[in-house]
C-alpha cells in the first residue's frame, strides 16, 4: 500500500519557511458593505498579510477596522488603518507591516473606497484552524 | 557505475528560501508605454520575495500574477510618490512566483527581487486560475 502523508497540519514549520503563495483582494471598496463586516476567506492558512488603506480624507475619515472575527469589532479586538493622505500630507499608518500571521478569514469594515488585502498562503488546509480562531482571547 | 545526480531544488524546498535571494533588478518602468495590455515580468527563477516602489509624482500603477487579475480584481495599486504617501512602496512580500503583470500610467517604476534557485517550471502558469491570483 503506497505511502499517504497527506496535507502538512498547522504547525509544519516548513510551511511557513517557504515563501507564500499569492492573494490578493484589492480595490476594495468597503463603504459599500452596509450590513456587516467584509468577510475575506483564503483558499488555504495564511503566512503572512499585508492591508493597505489608500482612502483619502482630510479628518481620516475613511480609517478602517480589521479583525479577526466578526465579534471582534464589538468586543475591541479589532486594529485601525489611517487613510492615505490628509489633503497636504501624507499618514504613515495607511499600510500594515507584513503581518505573520496563520489565518483563514478577516474581516474589514469602514468607509474606504481602496483596500487591498495581500497575503502569501501556506498548503495548509483551512480545516486545519476551527473558525478562524473565533472564540480565542484578543480574536472575539 | 552509477552516477548520482544531484537535482535542482523543488518549489518546497525550505533551504532556497532560508538563504538570500540573488538579485533581480529593474528600474525606471514606464508602464504608460504598454499600452496593448498588461506588462508581464518573467523571472528567471521563482522569487523569494519582491519590493515595487513608484517614483511617478501623479501616476499609480497596479499589480496582478495573471493577466485576469485585473478583470477579477485580484490585483492591488501601488500609489504614485505624492507626499510622502506609505503606500508608493510596498512591503518586501514574500511570494513565490515566476511572473507578474504591472498596469497604470506610472512612467517611473522600481522592481526589486530575491530569487532563488527553484526553476519557474516548478509553477505551472504562475498560479494563475487559483483563488486570490485570477
Amino acid at each position: 500500500m503506497p505511502y499517504n502523508p497527506g496535507p502538512p497540519g498547522l504547525g509544519h514549520a516548513g510551511s511557513y519557511q517557504v515563501s507564500g503563495k499569492p492573494f490578493v483582494s484589492g480595490n476594495i471598496d468597503l463603504s459599500a458593505y452596509t450590513s456587516g463586516p467584509l468577510e475575506i476567506s483564503f483558499p488555504s492558512v495564511t503566512r503572512w498579510i499585508i492591508v493597505r488603506n489608500r482612502g483619502n480624507s482630510t479628518d481620516n475619515s475613511k480609517i478602517i477596522q480589521v479583525a479577526g472575527s466578526a465579534n471582534g469589532f464589538t468586543t475591541g479586538e479589532y486594529f485601525r488603518i489611517s487613510d492615505d493622505y490628509n489633503g497636504t500630507g501624507a499618514r504613515r499608518n495607511s499600510t500594515t507591516p507584513r503581518m505573520e500571521l496563520k489565518m483563514t478569514k478577516i474581516y474589514l469594515t469602514g468607509s474606504s473606497d481602496k483596500v487591498d488585502v495581500i497575503a502569501g498562503l501556506t498548503g495548509i488546509p483551512t480545516t486545519t484552524i476551527r473558525d478562524n480562531w473565533s472564540g480565542s482571547a484578543g480574536i472575539g | 557505475m552509477a552516477v548520482y545526480n544531484i537535482k535542482s531544488p523543488g518549489l518546497g524546498s525550505v533551504g532556497s528560501y532560508q538563504v538570500s535571494g540573488k538579485p533581480f533588478l529593474s528600474g525606471g518602468i514606464d508602464v504608460s508605454a504598454h499600452t496593448t495590455g498588461p506588462l508581464e515580468i518573467s523571472f528567471p527563477s521563482v522569487t523569494r520575495w519582491i519590493i515595487f516602489t513608484n517614483h511617478d509624482t501623479s501616476n499609480d500603477f497596479n499589480v496582478a500574477f495573471s493577466s485576469n487579475g485585473f478583470d477579477t480584481n485580484n490585483f492591488f495599486t501601488v500609489s504614485s510618490d505624492t507626499n510622502d504617501r506609505a503606500n508608493m512602496m510596498t512591503q518586501r512580500m514574500e511570494l513565490k512566483v515566476s511572473r507578474l503583470y504591472i498596469t497604470g500610467a506610472a512612467t517611473q517604476v522600481d522592481l526589486i527581487a530575491g530569487l532563488t534557485g527553484i526553476d519557474t517550471l516548478e509553477i505551472k502558469d504562475n498560479w494563475s486560475g487559483s483563488s486570490g491570483v485570477g
